[in-house]
């Protein structure tokens, strides 16, 4: 947050994030992104939640990330994917916080430590329900990708606060 | 509003490590099927896939080809050799042994190929979002 801004708390905002949210999870499962590994994905909506924590605060974020995850389950997904989402989403919010308060990382760095502890994440889950410790060999694709992703999402943050003055 | 497009230096330097980390995992994960417990001695006689024994157990086995060919695999110590062959030419006795991913043993007269495959194929499924 830069210096001078209020944090955005109005619950008008918070509606609006997770509606962004629910609206880019949805674009996201559109988009045919696979690498044939099974974990890496865009992480579009984490756009929305990186917003709110930028904006408005960890509670907010956590409050918008975790409403998106389930109500993103129950609409496109099923109550598995909401498992896996919910490993990764909190997973990697976690992380996200502590990088954040960590004041060395700016919105880039922040993006990608969520990137790559989404990944963490998600192959945990897989590799406890499959029960496959050779899951763990996709480990270093899943960090690569998550800071391929995390820089992505970033950067997007960065222009969508910058640009509508968030 | 000001913004600038670039990462900040503590960024790159995250970005850098995190990568570099990566690299390193994959290059030990390289190295470690080479010498990794779960690769598999698979024996094919033509395009027929005739056996397949893990590296680490001894044993000796003797393979009949159609033709009335004879030849004897042995896996020692995780490494495999042909011990013995009643082809003409018994190239395949000196191409030695072998232990690594990828390493193979012809007999051409018996159309016979010892090669080590890694074993380890983990199935890909599940469900991810």
């Amino acid at each position: 947050m830069q210096e001078g801004q209020k944090k955005v708390r109005h619950p008008a905002f918070l509606g609006m994030v997770l509606a962004f949210a629910l609206i880019l999870g949805y674009i996201e499962s559109l988009i045919p992104f696979s690498f044939g590994i099974p974990g890496i994905k865009l992480g579009l909506a984490n756009l929305a939640v990186l917003i709110t924590l930028y904006r408005s605060g960890a509670k907010e974020a956590i409050l918008v990330d975790l409403l998106r995850i389930v109500l993103s389950g129950f609409l496109f997904g099923n109550l598995y994917s909401i498992l896996y989402s919910l490993a990764g989403g909190m997973l990697s919010f976690a992380a996200m916080v502590f990088a954040r308060k960590t004041r060395r990382l700016s919105i880039y760095g922040v993006s990608i430590t969520g990137g790559i502890f989404h990944n963490i994440g998600q192959i945990g889950v897989a590799a406890f329900v499959v029960e496959t410790k050779g899951l763990y060999y996709y480990m270093p694709f899943l960090f690569i990708a998550g800071v391929v992703t995390g820089f992505l999402i970033g950067m997007l943050s960065k222009q969508i606060m910058g640009r509508l003055s968030l | 509003m000001c913004y600038n497009f670039f990462m900040k230096k503590n960024d790159f330097i995250f970005a850098g490590v995190v990568l570099a980390i990566s690299c390193m995992l994959l290059f030990f994960q390289k190295v470690g099927t080479l010498f990794s417990d779960d690769s598999m001695v698979c024996i094919y006689q033509g395009n027929e896939k005739l056996a397949s024994y893990p590296l680490t157990g001894d044993r000796r086995e003797s393979i009949l080809s159609p033709e009335g060919g004879r030849n004897v695999v042995v896996i020692e110590k995780g490494e495999v050799y042909m011990e013995d062959a009643d082809c003409p030419d018994k190239l395949c006795m000196k191409q030695g042994s072998i232990s690594g991913t990828g390493q193979t043993i012809v007999c051409l007269p018996h159309k016979l190929v010892v090669t080590v495959e890694n074993g380890k194929e983990p199935e890909l499924d599940g469900v991810t979002g």
